[in-house]
């Protein structure tokens, strides 16, 4: 069930909510239960049947977790991390890869017939968190728990079990026992929830008409107007539904009042590629560094292996996003030129910010190109038809998406910048008892009950459009 | 109270207020089966079981039913529809073109393929070549009638950035036409005809893909004008003088208003045709009889749509107007045949009338060959023209 469902929307969020506040404060057992199973009714709702992956992913975390807790046996202790990825990575492999290395084989000859394997929903997400529960409690970083429950309640915290954010145990293990409800946490999660939902009903979705309208024509009927109004469409599109889902997430946390991380911090205000991926998607990337690279040797060995360790983590990067070549190209990609800063033009870039932005955006916009195509050719060939390779002809296609979606491409482009982040600044700076003030109380909480009622409205006059980041 | 903490109750009690209001709404409100202005049944709440919710197909229907009965629905599609024409000024709404007085349908990007075209214009001159063969076999006269639908009519009103397909016409028609020519299968390009007379805007409707009764009427008088020029003029016609176009006051809700909801200042009225000297005649429609009219008249503060003419499409219509000295008539095609019916029972004794997109009972050729009427009349339009299927068939 999305956050972005109707079900969601009027039926599951508001009865959790009145369920939730009917508890008395400070049961936080009693409230805890009721999120845990609200977490596997949220998740049964996408298919019964992939409740048994979460459930025993669960199992396998907090049984390794407790292999791994101090004072058990060192030989024990030694072998709960890699059971956990073996077992818990193996679980991700078959659901998610085996149809795409039996697609390899089969091109290779061999004669077989390639398994056709549905995906549970957000298990990249929830391996994830697993695993990182039972590296932080090998590490030492946070007991092991001994209640299977207070392991399951984290595997499937409702608000990030499809889709993240990625959070760490030690984060959450503080607001299980005890967190604070208030109304401040409350509204601002309110705030939080409705900029999200407004972001993918409003601006993904209408960017998203755009991109698929592209990326469905034959890559001969692309030219150059055309396939730049594609590839900056989905451009828009992947952030704002990425992060308005995150925004959502972050919102219904507060709403219970949790306080999830944050996983994007304006991605295209970027200038450079490494400023990017420190903005994008962020309990990701640092979930790969903290898990991945630090572990391989960082940076704090040859220039070869620190090479090598970036090379490994952008081709698992890639692959987490999907089984295909096409997300291997995107992380290629993006290890090229994230090498590329780190050895070579990386302080050129510092010189010239501004120039920085543009080749950030440039390369952000074209890697995502090999992201939304249905294969490398295809990407290929985009890429061509963006700078001069393609088709002629195709400047009245362009210019109706422009004209058609004016008032969407015109909100992505202000909002993909800290524009609010900067009028905020502006009016703070005018003192507490400044009209200002008040203005800051209540701007941003009536903008956000008119957006839920806009989202309202779009959600039920459109057609549903599931999350990019469901599928991963 | 401080302003801050009041903008705090004001922000969780009114959110909390629209979602269980919209949840409350929803539940309570009366349940509706069909969407007029959509023109299509609401979904229905699915069945529960074990194996759609395993599946998690039972969680994406009920998502469906939801957005369908959700609260304000109606409302909220109007609104939105408005949003889109008058704040947005979007150039397509509802994938309607939307123009001053004029309401075209917006086309997907294409590129056109010259050799594709004309195969499948091979293909369809020799479908109808086996129809007007099986026809005259027997004596009869078969005749292939193409209409410039409303898009090819208005190509030259679209923007230079919207597809009118003025491509693919340009492509289609001559290649069809070239066709038939070759098979030698008599057939009549409208466009052509209504070209010659300098495109009047009257010929087609200005909120719907369909020709106007006016443009209905020239095609009529090409066919049996045609007859007539064999047969020697034994055809009674309408013709100016012996029946007056009649005005309806409703408003026309054509398929492209429709899409947006009537919120579009075009108006269009529909126009029926009355004999000065009626002819009685016996309907039936797929085999039951029917009311002995050829319009489908509206409430006198309704709507009315395209389907005034026949009551839109049927299977298979017999009119007998009980004249049995006058030649038999098979019509079959498209929507655009409803109009044309409308005037074409007039010089008949008896006709028929197919629309083989729902017809089954038998083939093409069966039906011919069962009736084996005088005259065989197919009446496709421009979009239609090279679609083998449905109306476009051929005979076994």
């Amino acid at each position: 069930m999305a956050f972005s469902s109707l079900s969601f929307l009027i039926f599951f969020l508001p009865v959790l909510l009145v369920l939730y506040y009917l508890i008395p404060r400070g049961t936080h057992r009693a409230r805890n239960a009721l999120l845990l199973a609200a977490g596997l009714a949220l998740y049964a709702w996408a298919g019964v049947r992939f409740l048994p992956v979460l459930l025993s992913s669960a199992v396998l975390y907090w049984a390794c977790g407790l292999a791994a807790a101090e004072g058990r046996p060192e030989r024990l202790r030694r072998w709960a991390v890699p059971a956990a990825a073996v077992l818990g990575l193996g679980m991700l492999g078959y659901f998610k890869y085996t149809g795409f290395f039996a697609q390899i084989l089969v091109s290779m000859g061999a004669g077989l017939t390639v398994p056709q394997i549905a995906l549970p929903a957000g298990i990249s997400f929830f391996t994830f968190k697993g695993l990182s529960y039972v590296a932080d409690v090998r590490r030492g970083k946070i007991p092991a728990e001994r209640g299977f429950f207070r392991v399951l309640f984290y595997v499937s915290l409702f608000p990030q079990v499809l889709s993240g954010p990625i959070e760490r145990y030690p984060e959450l293990a503080g607001e299980l026992n005890g967190r604070e409800e208030t109304l401040e946490r409350f509204s601002s999660g309110v705030v939080r929830f409705s900029a999200g939902l407004a972001k993918k009903a409003v601006l993904a979705s209408a960017m998203g008409a755009v991109a698929d309208a592209v990326f469905k024509k034959p890559a001969a009927a692309l030219g150059a107007p055309v396939a730049w109004v594609g590839a900056l469409a989905y451009t828009a599109q992947i952030y704002f539904d990425f992060s308005g889902y995150s925004d959502m997430a972050i919102g219904v946390g507060r709403l219970f009042g949790f306080e999830f991380p944050e996983n994007f911090r304006y991605p295209y205000a970027a200038a450079s590629v490494t400023d990017f991926w420190r903005r994008w998607h962020i309990t990701l990337s640092s979930w790969f560094r903290d898990y991945v690279y630090i572990p391989l040797g960082g940076n704090r060995c040859s220039r070869l292996r620190n090479a090598f360790n970036i090379a490994a983590v952008w081709l698992l990067t890639g692959l987490w996003h999907g089984a295909a070549w096409t997300f291997v190209l995107w992380g290629a990609w993006y290890c090229v030129f994230l090498l590329g800063e780190k050895f070579l033009w990386g302080g050129a870039l510092k010189k010239a910010p501004a120039l920085g932005h543009v080749y950030t955006l440039l390369l952000v916009t074209l890697g995502w190109v090999f992201f939304r195509s249905a294969t490398p050719g295809y990407a290929f060939r985009c890429i061509a038809a963006m700078f001069g390779g393609g088709a002629s002809g195709t400047l009245g296609e362009a210019v109706y998406y422009l004209r058609e979606y004016w008032p969407e491409a015109i909100l992505c482009a202000v909002f993909s910048f800290p524009a609010v982040p900067w009028l905020e600044k502006k009016l703070r700076a005018r003192g507490p008892r400044s009209a200002a003030a008040f203005v800051l109380d209540w701007a941003p909480k009536a903008a956000a009950l008119a957006l839920l009622l806009l989202s309202y409205l779009k959600l039920v006059t459109g057609s549903f459009n599931p999350f990019i980041y469901a599928k991963f | 109270m401080t302003s801050k903490k009041a903008s705090q109750i004001f922000a969780a009690a009114g959110f909390l207020i629209v979602l269980l209001s919209a949840m409350a709404a929803t539940l309570l409100r009366p349940k509706e089966n069909y969407s007029y202005y959509e023109n299509r049944a609401y979904a229905e709440m699915p069945a529960l079981t074990a194996e759609s919710a395993a599946a998690g197909s039972w969680g994406e229907e009920t998502e469906s039913c939801l957005r369908d009965h959700a609260a304000g629905r109606a409302t909220l599609l109007r609104l939105n529809t408005w949003i889109d024409l008058y704040l947005a000024r979007r150039p397509v709404v509802n994938q309607t073109v939307v123009l001053d007085g004029l309401l075209l349908p917006w086309n997907d990007y294409e590129t056109v393929d010259p050799a594709a075209v004309e195969r499948q214009a091979g293909t369809m001159a020799q479908n109808l070549s086996g129809v007007a063969a099986l026809v005259e076999s027997y004596g009869g006269r078969y005749l292939y009638v193409e209409a410039p639908c409303q898009n090819a009519y208005f190509g030259s009103r679209y923007p230079w950035y919207l597809n009118s397909r003025a491509e693919y016409f340009g492509a289609a028609v001559p290649a069809l036409n070239r066709a038939l020519d070759a098979a030698g299968v008599d057939y009549v390009d409208m466009g052509e005809k209504f070209a010659a007379l300098g495109d009047p805007a009257e010929l087609s409707s200005r909120v719907d893909n369909h020709y106007s009764l006016a443009g209905a009427y020239l095609t009529y008088r090409e066919i049996v004008d045609r007859f007539n020029a064999d047969a020697g003029g034994t055809l009674p016609v309408l013709e100016d003088g012996n029946f007056q176009f009649s005005e309806l006051p409703n408003r026309y809700l054509g398929s492209r208003l429709r899409k947006l909801l009537g919120l579009w200042p075009v108006e269009e009225h529909l126009s029926i045709a009355v004999p000065d000297a009626p002819v009685a005649f016996t309907r039936s429609d797929d085999g039951a009889p029917n009311a002995p009219v050829v319009y489908s008249m509206p409430a006198a503060d309704g709507d009315v749509l395209y389907s005034l003419y026949m009551g839109g499409d049927v299977r298979e219509t017999v009119i007998d107007t009980g004249r049995p000295g006058l030649p038999t008539l098979l019509v079959y095609g498209d929507s655009f045949t409803n109009a044309a019916e409308t005037l074409l029972y007039y010089s008949f004794g008896e006709m028929r009338s197919l629309d083989l997109r729902q017809y089954s009972a038998m083939s093409l050729g069966d039906y011919i060959r069962t009736y084996r009427p005088d005259y065989v009349v197919c009446i496709r339009d421009y979009e239609a023209l090279l679609l083998a299927e449905g109306n476009g068939t051929g005979v076994d």
